[in-house]
């Protein structure tokens, strides 16, 4: 008896492995959707050249696997409260940046004699030479700080697992705001290790406008044995498509199943992708 | 907060009084307890009912009854569906107590059969459903594991979240938004193995009841439904045990008296899951782990006089989950403990009261061991609760039911405890908040057509520097149209000072209760319905149909991209939970189809459901409306039981149940990839389509099931045989892409269980 029952338990613990099971089932229609127009640009202040990217999104249900990725561009127009300039195709730079994608356009156009303003809002509208049109718009902002105060502290400690010692540096940044506007701003910290290390944050004044602002006391350690050789603070002032593009950028969880899927932030029309600005001037560090 | 308890007792003087004083002398009281006569168990919700002037009640949760009777020679009848009838004539001419035994009519297990208690056209009352405890017995079970929640699944109004999972989704409602209570003590996370299985084990409950509706104001403290969950108190008169083996886990239950000279019993009831067991001789010997669950519910109580019994009891469940390497050991445990003390006291013929103290203690927690270093995170629930709850029978017109309860509530969202060597860095995030509640509610019947339950609870929440008070009305009401004929309408306004947050929805321990605060606010539903119940009474057949709209503001979830791993210490960067979440509010309407033969040889129900379910978050989904995970626009059950019985002897018999349950539902909204792009700085990133845009197929199954009863000489022992999803749908449990091609996976096929019972 007792051996078959054992049996029975085996045979229907086996059933069960065997019936959970994965299948193929068709794509609805719903799902496959086309191929979009992607741009990104961070159009900076005091700066004659606008750099761009492009691709296009790749369907992941599309039944036409021979997706022409390629782009090819008829016109950029950079538009701004005064003034359009217009770039035809032969105008338009391309350049290339060897690690990343070959399926990513990298383009510039140099405003001939002029400049970025700061305050002003720009558009930045692309034509395919199949008359596709993208564009975003993106106000330069104008308060950047040229002067904050640096809590910096660091710890030598012994890693338990290795014959290195690791450092930790702490830090954290006070800088005083703009009142009666809404200011946004990464604040990066470039740490020269045995290899390069950058840590962005982002944080803005919705909370304490006009007054203090304290970048959050943050973390950085490495194991190298050596402590850190050069550093470099920085206080980028951005507008809010960019803080809202890399807010979700810098903790994006992609298809992780215990996030919430989320889709990154656009501010263009015709396709996906963000067109923010920024401006970074020289801070004064005291400590 | 003095105003508060002074209005409140001001309401109730001017009610208790006014109705005082329209009582004449001629009035006179009966009560006393309906208990089972062959175990002494008391009966919940039998019926004291007087023909000659339609006139009656039902007995309380402990088997209480009083009633008000003009003086004169009346016949009283007592009765509860599933026992013999039994009538009482008595000449009425002054306060007389009467306790009650009642026969059971079917003596096929000696389990306290109780089925619905009232005629569902006579009761005020609307979107209650009473939960059969027999039929959780003789319904085909997945792996042969009992399960109530499953069967509060297949009520219309009641949807579950995916394949297998025994959490409720009540009207829209998410699973935080039920009120578990097991015994006066709320239970926090109701389920085993990831939501497969419930904790709670059917051999040792007595009675269910469900509300989706029309709250009764006794009830508060979450916005979509209230599971009341009692256990039995255990046989009076002799000792009795069941014992069950299934092919993964085992359980024993054992009751009987405990002093001979005061009425007095205890029961206790255990079990242990042995998968890790059985899976051992299949792993390599260096490897060590698995997974098993186990619980223990225990109670016992004693009459201490006529006027006065204590009732303690408690529950004590816990999943782990462990891998012992040479140099490293996992473990993730989550369990919860309940422990409920009881004082019934009888103040008079007309006045009862219930006086709980009452802990309940959920906790969730992740460790790992290695040589030199340890770290552990967990997070969990503590509540300490004392409640006092009295029940007045004015006159056979009122019946008064008033209360007060306050909760001290621990929430720990995330610790983190970290060693090296012998030096400990702790991150313990705790938050302390306290509820109190006080009630009033009046059943009213009005000249035998109109039936009425207006009711009045004041919540107070106070947690740092948040305090509030709000009011929340309750009303029901049914209309007899004809003897068997009542349209019924319900109102109710409920608060809900804790959040579940949850990424997945499907009730996994990893999931937050968090206390509101002053940047989370409390939730808060509005719920009205309406609808028609009718009674086939020769027949025992009943007939509902209900439709219902509600509103629910301040429901929180988590913002796009966070989960619960980006809470507590992260570096020295430490990220409240606050700050991961959004709030919003969400909508639900429908209406649900309900018929329901309750007793005889053939039982059974056919449920349906039309229901929508959308939400809006400001910062999700760009702040447009989708609808929710579990929106289900059709849900259909069909549950049929047959019994097929003789021989009987004793309280045991020979024969066979046959059961089936077929179940459909629409498939769950679900988000879905739709495209891949490249960022400035080379990133790959996901572009999804709409929030909840994608339907995954629809959702159907049928079991069955059948049970061989054997009298035995000393009891009764019941192979059972069932078989879970009989024609092997492969149902999506999700669905998942690979290089452009849309796959769906089916965790349970076909599932063939066999189980051996045996009942002393």
């Amino acid at each position: 008896m007792k051996t078959i029952f054992n049996k029975i338990i085996v045979a229907s613990l086996i059933l069960v492995a065997i019936c959970s099971c994965e299948v193929e089932i068709p794509v609805p229609n719903e799902l496959a959707t086309n191929s979009k127009l992607v741009l990104y640009s961070e159009i900076k202040a005091n700066s004659d050249t606008v750099f761009f990217m492009m691709n296009r999104s790749v369907p992941i249900f599309n039944k036409n696997k021979n997706i022409n990725t390629d782009i090819v561009l008829k016109e950029v127009k950079i538009i701004n409260d005064d003034v359009t300039y217009n770039f035809k195709s032969n105008e338009i730079n391309s350049y290339s940046i060897n690690y990343f994608n070959d399926k990513d356009f990298r383009y510039y156009v140099v405003l001939n004699s002029a400049k970025i303003e700061e305050g002003k809002t720009y558009t930045l509208e692309v034509t395919t030479d199949k008359n596709e049109v993208i564009s975003g718009t993106t106000t330069i902002p104008n308060y950047v700080p040229t002067s904050a105060r640096l809590i910096l502290d660091s710890t030598q400690n012994d890693d338990p697992y290795g014959s290195n010692s690791y450092y930790e540096y702490f830090y954290q940044l006070e800088f005083q705001d703009k009142a009666n506007e809404k200011n946004y701003y990464a604040v990066g910290f470039t740490a020269d290790f045995d290899q390069f290390e950058y840590n962005q944050e982002l944080t803005n004044d919705l909370n304490n406008d006009g007054q203090k602002i304290y970048s959050q006391y943050s973390r950085l350690s490495y194991g190298s044995g050596y402590p850190i050789s050069n550093y470099l603070f920085t206080i980028k002032a951005v507008d809010e498509h960019y803080y809202k593009h890399y807010k979700i950028l810098i903790n994006y969880a992609g298809e992780n199943p215990f996030s919430e899927p989320q889709n990154l932030y656009s501010n263009v029309t015709g396709g996906l992708g963000c067109v923010y600005s920024s401006n970074l001037k020289p801070v004064t560090i005291i400590r | 907060m003095k105003h508060l308890i002074s209005i409140t007792l001001g309401i109730l003087i001017c009610l208790f009084s006014s109705n005082t004083f329209a009582q004449t002398k001629s009035k006179y009281t009966i009560s006393g307890y309906v208990n089972e006569l062959d175990s002494k168990e008391s009966l919940i919700g039998a019926i004291v009912y007087v023909p000659s002037i339609k006139k009656g009640t039902s007995t309380n949760t402990y088997g209480f009854y009083s009633i008000t009777l003009p003086s004169d020679t009346l016949t009283l009848v007592f009765k509860n569906i599933g026992y013999v009838t039994k009538s009482i004539s008595l000449k009425i001419e002054k306060d007389t107590v009467i306790n009650i035994d009642l026969e059971s009519q079917n003596k096929v297990t000696q389990e306290v059969v109780i089925t619905a208690k009232r005629i569902e056209s006579d009761e005020s009352q609307m979107s209650k459903i009473d939960i059969n405890v027999s039929d959780v017995k003789d319904i085909p079970a997945f792996l042969g594991e009992k399960d109530v929640m499953k069967v509060i699944q297949l009520m219309p109004g009641v949807q579950k979240g995916s394949e297998g999972n025994a959490g409720v989704y009540v009207r829209g409602g998410g699973p935080d938004q039920n009120l578990i209570i097991l015994d006066d003590a709320p239970v926090y996370n109701a389920n085993h193995l990831f939501g497969f299985f419930s904790l709670f084990n059917g051999n040792g409950i007595k009675s269910v009841e469900l509300y989706k509706g029309g709250f009764p104001a006794r009830f508060g403290g979450r916005l979509s439904s209230v599971i009341d969950i009692n256990m039995k108190d255990g046989n009076k008169k002799e000792y009795h045990g069941d014992v069950g083996v299934g092919l993964i886990s085992s359980k024993a239950t054992f009751e009987g008296p405990i002093s001979k000279k005061k009425p007095s019993s205890f029961i206790i009831s255990g079990r242990r899951t042995y998968i890790d067991v059985l899976t051992r001789p299949f792993m390599k010997s260096d490897q060590n782990g698995g997974y098993f669950f186990y619980d223990l519910n225990a109670k016992t109580n004693v009459e201490l006089n006529a006027k006065n019994k204590l009732y303690l009891s408690g529950y004590f469940g816990k999943d782990k989950f462990y891998s012992d390497g040479d140099d490293t050991k996992y473990n993730l445990n989550w369990g919860n403990a309940t422990g409920t003390l009881r004082w019934n006291h009888q103040y008079n013929s007309k006045l009862f009261s219930n006086t709980s103290l009452i802990f309940s203690d959920f906790k969730f927690e992740i460790g790992l061991n290695q040589n030199l270093f340890s770290a552990k995170y967990y997070s969990g629930i503590r509540d300490w609760i004392l409640k006092s709850d009295y029940d007045y029978a004015l006159n056979t017109e009122n019946y008064i039911k008033a209360g007060v309860q306050v909760i001290y509530h621990t929430f720990t969202p995330s610790a983190t405890v970290q060693k090296i060597e012998s030096t400990t860095k702790e991150n313990i995030n705790t938050t302390n908040a306290i509820e109190t509640g006080i009630y009033i509610e009046d059943d009213i019947q009005y000249k035998n057509r109109l039936k009425i339950n207006p009711g009045l609870r004041i919540s107070y929440y106070q947690s740092g520097s948040l305090n509030k008070i709000l009011p929340e009305p309750r009303l029901s009401l049914a209309y007899k149209i004809k003897e068997d004929l009542s349209s019924k309408f319900s109102f109710s306004l409920m608060n809900q000072y804790i959040h579940l947050l949850s990424n997945t929805s499907i009730g996994l321990p990893t999931d937050l209760w968090v206390p509101s605060t002053n940047k989370v606010k409390p939730q808060q539903s509005f719920q009205i319905a309406t609808g028609l119940a009718k009674d086939l009474i020769k027949k025992d057949i009943s007939l509902s149909i209900e439709a219902y709209y509600k509103k629910m503001n301040n429901i929180i979830n988590y913002k796009e991209g966070a989960s619960f791993v980006d809470i507590g210490n992260n570096g020295n960067n430490s990220i409240s939970w606050e700050d991961n979440v959004t709030s919003g509010q969400a909508w639900s309407y429908g209406s649900e189809f309900l018929i329901r033969k309750k007793s005889g040889k053939f039982s059974g129900w056919i449920g349906y459901t039309l229901s929508w379910t959308k939400m809006q978050f400001d910062e999700i989904n760009e702040g447009k409306t989708f609808f929710a995970r579990y929106d289900r626009r059709n849900d259909i059950s069909i549950v049929a039981i047959y019994k097929l019985l003789d021989n009987e002897k004793n309280q045991f018999k020979d024969g066979i149940t046959l059961s089936s349950a077929w179940v459909y539902g629409t498939g769950n909204a679900i988000t879905m990839p739709i495209a891949s792009y490249n960022t400035s700085n080379g990133n790959q990133v996901t572009e999804f389509g709409p929030r909840n845009g994608f339907r995954m197929q629809a959702y159907h199954r049928l079991d069955l099931g059948i049970q061989f009863h054997k009298r035995k000489l000393k009891g009764e022992r019941i192979w059972e045989f069932s078989i879970y999803n009989t024609y092997a749908r492969a149902n999506p449990f999700f669905y998942y892409q690979n290089n452009g091609k849309l796959y769906k996976v089916a965790l349970f096929r076909i599932i063939p269980s066999l189980s051996y019972n045996y009942k002393f």
